[in-house]
């Protein structure tokens, strides 16, 4: 056999009754809240409806014209400064990409001028362009001199 | 006697629940008179009320007399949606309404705002 539950009503937890003017004042609160609430929504769908339909319309009366022509587009104004200004930097841009490949070279240049330089120092005296070769020259030009030096008495008698 | 407390207060919230719904519909009558008034004079014999029926419905009632004396009725209800506003005729199909028409209701949707506001709910809106 089942055991049915008692049936019970919590009596306390039903609304109580409000008078007229509290049931009123509850009733305008909710339908004012309800318009506020409308006149947002409204607000969105209307701007939404008046921006897509303007998009349409721009689009429309020129795009599907038989007469319309895509405008072309007008060169930029351009004042005698900015293009002075515009040729400055390019100038400056060109100075300083000449300066970038330049340096290098110069670089190359004083080590080659270095090389040459170590290159002469040991250089073979019999070099005539070397340095040592001239004063080993010299040096043997004075130890094989003779006494019968024609200018010195000549200059001794002057 | 529990059953005759029962049925008493069940009464009482029946009462209160007509009489919450009574205030409520003569509030909508009055925004739909005070609506009506947004579009100008009204042709003798005719109606017109335009009010918010609910958060996203709006709905323009005319009535009028046209020239062979036949009453005519028109419902126009608007549908706020997130995509814009959709319009139907008298249960007819919906459609997009114009640039034109938007206009007019969004103008006429912020004047309904103002008025309702001014004339019944005080400052609450």
């Amino acid at each position: 056999m089942k055991n049915y539950r008692p049936y019970t009503l919590d009596t306390d937890n039903l609304e109580h009754s409000l008078s007229d003017s509290e049931l009123r004042g509850k009733v305008y609160e909710s339908r004012a809240s309800h318009v506020r609430r409308a006149l947002s929504v409204a607000e969105n769908s209307t701007a939404i409806t008046i921006n897509s339909a303007v998009g349409r319309a721009g689009l429309g009366q020129n795009a599907l014209s038989s007469s319309y022509k895509p405008e072309e587009p007008k060169p930029v104004e351009i004042s005698e400064k900015t293009r002075l200004d515009a040729a400055r930097v390019q100038q400056t841009h060109e100075f300083s990409d000449l300066l970038d490949r330049e340096t290098p070279r110069q670089d190359q240049y004083t080590h080659e001028l270095t090389e040459l330089g170590k290159k002469t120092a040991a250089t073979d005296p019999t070099d005539p362009l070397s340095v040592a070769a001239m004063q080993a020259a010299v040096e043997e030009a004075f130890a094989n001199v003779d006494d019968a030096d024609t200018f010195k008495d000549t200059l001794e008698l002057v | 006697m529990i059953f005759s407390k029962v049925n008493r207060q069940a009464r009482q919230l029946n009462a209160q629940e007509e009489k919450r719904t009574a205030i409520y519909r003569s509030l909508i009558r009055r925004e739909a008179e005070i609506g009506g008034t947004l579009f100008g004079p009204v042709q003798k014999g005719g109606r017109r009320e335009f009010f918010c029926l609910d958060e996203t419905t709006w709905v323009w009632h005319e009535e009028w007399t046209d020239n062979s004396g036949q009453k005519q009725i028109r419902n126009t209800r608007y549908d706020m949606r997130p995509t814009g506003v959709l319009k139907a005729q008298n249960g007819q199909g919906y459609q997009m309404v114009s640039l034109e028409e938007a206009r007019h209701l969004q103008a006429a949707i912020r004047e309904y705002g103002r008025k309702v506001s001014a004339i019944i709910y005080g400052s609450t809106i």
